[in-house]
């Protein structure tokens, strides 16, 4: 929990700020509106110029704008944007003035112009971590969870080779929250062996926000919240696409996208965008042994329709994910002490061979998303947006089998989930911006019954409202955000287990109807400051109380987990999570550095875990297990996240990126387990011009990146099999070049992953126990873009 | 007006679409488990072997021991002493019951070629405290046309044990093209059944091998 010096320093900083604010005298203020003359659209980016004073400054995605704090006199501002002529205006500023602007197109018509109209803005006065286009171009191919793992203090879960969840500061699965294009991903993210149903390929940029922004975004959003964000759709344009080409030499990856996007000439406003992406891939290598039944077969798509005027938008968007993944045979295990021979072995006995084919163990699952949302724009610079979406989740799991065909599935889950979101935000004259809204979800989970397997979470469903408020205010040089939401949840679940408190005479056990009804309330509440020191320096601190309720393994599980040998057991009783995270961060940026970091710590009250109880263990047919009881107790964490850049030379520049998380059981003064250990990656990157004039071959560039991990020392030999692996050295190499043919860019890059095919285990995969991870992989990337 | 009208619409109708739509979860149903074995047996009769060769015939013994052991719901067994006598063999049958409480012991041997018994000893209640059975007895699997499953297998006690020990018998269901890589030989091989796949019956006997004719314990069955 945060001591009274860290609250102390918290409130003297706003205190600054706010100082700071009162002693301004210059209070006058132009704000407006830019749109497009010829669709009347909102333009958003256009660069404002004022003078005097040389101020520049940005319209939002709403086509809005606003000036700092400016002093009675006559000024000139001149309204710039790619492909439009610059518009000049003059004005005598006396008072607070409104000016709004309609730019007219220039002669040239540059089809990188961004005419999005209403784009959606991410303003928030937390640390927001951003890979771009550029950055996910060089990491196709990969997994959401791979990508997310270049930002600083994000790591990655993985279950074998295939199966990867984010990481965002020791924190996963139910308590960090993923935002696929504006909607909270719902599936069955309970599981540490079930991935985010995302196709990487819908991304255009991958943000990672790692305050307790429960505010915001509501429930479970302690660790941090990831958003998928795809292009904005095009406003003015006939037709484009993009073609993305992967193929990597172990597992033998083959991976597809397309994406044709355009607008209809004769419904302006209207544009729409369809994309599919395909991926296969066989077993893969570690450099000694093929990993057996590690193949995994996907095939995605999605398409949007929107409709823009100049007072709003309309949205559908619909995306379908599939994904076939088959998972490593020998992590299927009977007892603990079968799981302790294969712990003296640490690989498969055999050495394996490569297929395609994937066989059970293994997992299906289907997850569509259909989103509709209205976005207005009021005239005074409000806007309301109220989005409605309904998502389903197929998951089945298919096991290794005594009895059954291996096609009928041991798990067999259906979620769905509908979420409604209203928010209605306003940017005032006086400084403030306001946001008020509402989120509702309804969930209903399924158990298909036939499975002759008792499920391991029951059907369910669960209904839940939250109203929040947000005021944040932008000073000159420095903004304020405080935030307060209350949430409420209704639990409500029931199915069948074996009574094994009252077994028969002849030791046989009945099924037992269990029931539960919950009901949970929370308050949550953040504050944040940013303070822009001067243009290269800002800081940024903020407080945020995140909660989330326990999931439906942890009230009412029963069963045997196989991936660990476990016998969990939920606690129907168990109360909801309270998180306090506390992140500052510092940015330094100029032209030849580039900083990033943050330093944070959480507290959390009522942490959820599965503890094991030494004096139990439960006898089945196969075996016995040791019984693991979910329980809660107080956690903290705290840790510091590093990025760094510096430009040594023109085209040389040094990057280093480093993450460190503590976290501890406070209550029993235990290590909590599956928290990352200590990481730096660094690299050299060449990037150059070409001297050749008129060349279209463009942005060589070479990269050499180093990745160290730490053993994790830090762990409770009670609570594991065995001790964490060694530390490893990684040695990555990327290389790529762009061809520029009019509109058409060509993207070629090829990257090699672990160079030195090192033999390596990493204490984040949960299958360590039984296989090494993945040896060198070759992989080349072929982008396209028309 | 019209805008507010139209906007109270969209918020109705979004309010609608969650009110009429399914929002409630289906009545939980009992799931007789498949995977389960609700019960078993295991019975020990005892035969003759007659080395023919490099192998051994087995022979009905008239009036021979034999004894049968159950295994209740929850896999306790029904006797909590057992003994077998140094210098004989014995023929060891498996039977499984599934949740209806029919036989189902033969879809391992129908599946022969994912499947192998193994027979381990361990001391206490720590499963890893593995000794080397092959010091007190031999087996022999024993089931129909080769097949090496082992839910007849026959075992001959070669050495008597000082003290009573675990008598553990467990079916491994195999990896694919596992079993190719194991051989009857490897029948207390621990370490590579379990690394060939996984534990589909485990049934645990305290058990002593005692001298032949030895009968100085307070059993609860007729030998």
């Amino acid at each position: 929990m945060f001591n009274k010096k860290q609250l102390s320093l918290f409130v003297w900083l706003l205190s600054v700020a706010t100082g700071f604010a009162q002693s301004n005298d210059c209070i006058l203020m132009i704000s407006g509106r830019v749109i497009d003359a010829d669709t009347q659209l909102p333009l958003s980016g256009v660069s404002i110029s004022i003078m005097p004073g040389n101020l520049t400054i940005k319209t939002d995605g709403h086509g809005f704008y606003r000036s700092p704090s400016l002093c009675q006199g006559v000024y000139t501002l001149t309204f710039k944007s790619l492909g439009f002529e610059n518009s000049m205006q003059e004005l005598t500023l006396t008072k607070n003035e409104t000016l709004h602007i309609a730019m007219n197109h220039g002669a040239i018509v540059l089809h990188d112009v961004e005419v999005v109209g209403h784009k959606p803005i991410t303003k928030s006065t937390a640390s927001i971590s951003t890979l771009k286009e550029e950055q996910l171009e060089e990491l196709r191919g990969g997994s959401l969870a791979q990508s997310l793992s270049r930002i600083a203090g994000v790591s990655m879960l993985t279950t074998g080779g295939t199966i990867a969840k984010p990481v965002i500061n020791g924190m996963h699965s139910n308590r960090i929250l993923i935002l696929n294009n504006g909607v909270r991903l719902e599936g069955q993210q309970w599981g540490t062996e079930h991935a985010p149903e995302i196709d990487p390929f819908i991304a255009k940029s991958l943000s990672v926000i790692k305050g307790a922004e429960g505010v915001r975004y509501g429930a479970d959003a302690l660790g941090g919240i990831v958003l998928v964000n795809p292009a904005p759709l095009p406003i003015d344009r006939i037709l484009d696409g993009e073609v993305n080409l992967v193929g990597a030499s172990n597992g033998r990856m083959a991976n597809f996208s397309g994406m044709l996007e355009g607008n209809i000439k004769n419904l302006k406003g209207l544009a729409w965008r369809a994309q599919g992406s395909y991926k296969k891939a066989g077993n893969i290598k570690s450099p000694d042994y093929f990993i057996s039944n590690t193949g995994i077969s996907e095939s995605n798509f999605s398409g949007s329709l929107a409709y823009t005027t100049s007072w709003g938008k309309v949205e559908t968007y619909y995306s379908h994910f599939n994904t076939e993944i088959g998972i490593y045979e020998g992590s299927h295990i009977g007892t603990i002490s079968d799981i302790y021979e294969r712990i003296k072995v640490g690989r498969p006995v055999e050495e394996g061979s490569f297929t395609y084919r994937i066989q059970n163990p293994r997992q299906r699952v289907i997850h569509d998303l259909a989103k509709l949302k209205v976005h207005k724009d009021f005239d005074n610079g409000a806007s309301l947006d109220i989005q409605y979406a309904y998502q389903k989740n197929h998951r089945r799991e298919y096991d290794v089998r005594l009895f059954e065909s291996p096609t009928t599935p041991s798990l067999d889950l259906t979620l769905t989930t509908q979420t409604l979101d209203i928010s209605y935000e306003q940017l005032k004259r006086n400084r403030w911006r306001t946001i008020i809204g509402t989120n509702g979800i309804i969930q209903v989970n399924n158990n298909k019954p036939g499975t002759g397997t008792t499920p391991l979470i029951p059907n369910y469903d669960s209904y839940n409202i939250g109203l929040y408020g947000i005021e944040r205010y932008v000073g000159s040089n420095y903004e304020l955000e405080i935030g307060l939401r209350y949430d409420y949840k209704y639990f409500d679940a029931a199915g069948y287990r074996y009574d094994y408190q009252h077994p028969n005479p002849d030791g046989s056990l009945n099924h037992l109807l269990y029931s539960g009804k919950r009901n949970f309330n929370n308050l949550s509440g953040s504050l944040g400051a940013v303070w822009h020191l001067n243009h290269s320096l800002s800081l940024r601190s903020n407080a945020g109380l995140a909660w989330r309720a326990p999931a439906a393994n942890e009230l009412f599980s029963d069963g045997v987990h196989h991936g660990a040998a476990l016998y969990e057991i939920g606690d129907p009783t168990l109360k909801s999570e309270q998180g306090y995270k506390w992140v500052n961060t510092a940015t330094y940026k100029t032209d030849k550095w580039s900083i990033n970091l943050d330093v944070y710590a959480q507290f959390i009250h009522n942490y959820i875990f599965a503890s094991p109880n030494p004096d139990s263990v439960r006898q089945t047919i196969r075996g016995t297990f040791p019984v693991f009881i979910y329980e809660q107790k107080d956690a903290r964490f705290w840790g510091i996240d590093f990025d760094g850049s510096y430009s040594i030379l023109r085209n040389l520049t040094y990057n280093v990126n480093l993450a460190i998380v503590r976290a501890k059981n406070t209550s029993d003064h235990q290590y909590l387990p599956y928290i990352p250990a200590d990481r730096v990656e660094h690299s050299l990157r060449w990037s150059f011009a070409l001297e050749k004039e008129n060349t279209r071959w463009n942005n060589p560039y070479i990269q050499l990146a180093h990745r160290f991990v730490a053993r994790q020392s830090r762990y409770e030999p009670a609570t594991d099999y065995t001790e964490p692996p060694a530390s490893y050295h990684l040695i990555n190499v990327l290389a790529g070049i762009q061809y520029k043919l009019n509109h058409h860019r060509l993207g070629l890059n090829a990257s090699i992953d672990n160079l030195t095919n090192r033999l390596y285990k990493d204490y984040m995969n949960r299958f360590r126990y039984y296989t090494h991870e993945m040896g060198r992989n070759i992989t080349l990337r072929i982008h396209y873009n028309f | 007006m019209n805008k507010l009208k139209f906007y109270s619409f969209l918020v109705f109708l979004s309010i609608g679409t969650l009110a009429i739509s399914s929002c409630s979860k289906d009545d939980p149903q009992p799931e007789i488990d498949q995977e389960e074995v609700s019960n078993a047996k295991i019975t020990f009769t005892e035969v003759e072997r007659e080395l023919h060769d490099d192998h051994y015939h087995y022979h009905e013994v008239p009036n021979g021991f034999q004894e049968t052991i159950t295994f209740d719901g929850s896999f306790v067994p029904s006797t909590e002493h057992f003994d077998l006598e140094e210098g004989k063999t014995y023929k060891m049958e498996v039977v499984t019951y599934n949740f209806q409480g029919q036989e189902s012991q033969q879809i391992y041997v129908d599946r022969a070629d994912i499947h192998q018994a193994g027979v381990f000893g361990f001391t206490g209640n720590n499963e890893n405290n593995r000794f080397d059975l092959k010091e007190n007895m031999e087996l022999a699997y024993g089931d129909a046309n080769g097949a090496r499953v082992g839910i007849t297998s026959y075992i001959t006690v070669t050495e008597h044990s000082e003290t009573a020990f675990n008598f553990q018998y467990r079916i491994f269901h195999l990896r694919e093209g596992a079993k190719s890589g194991l051989t009857a030989a490897d029948w207390n091989d621990f370490g590579k059944l379990s690394n060939a796949g996984s534990t589909d019956l485990s049934l645990t006997i305290p058990m002593h091998f005692v001298h032949e004719g030895d009968d100085d314990h307070d059993h609860d069955h007729d030998h």
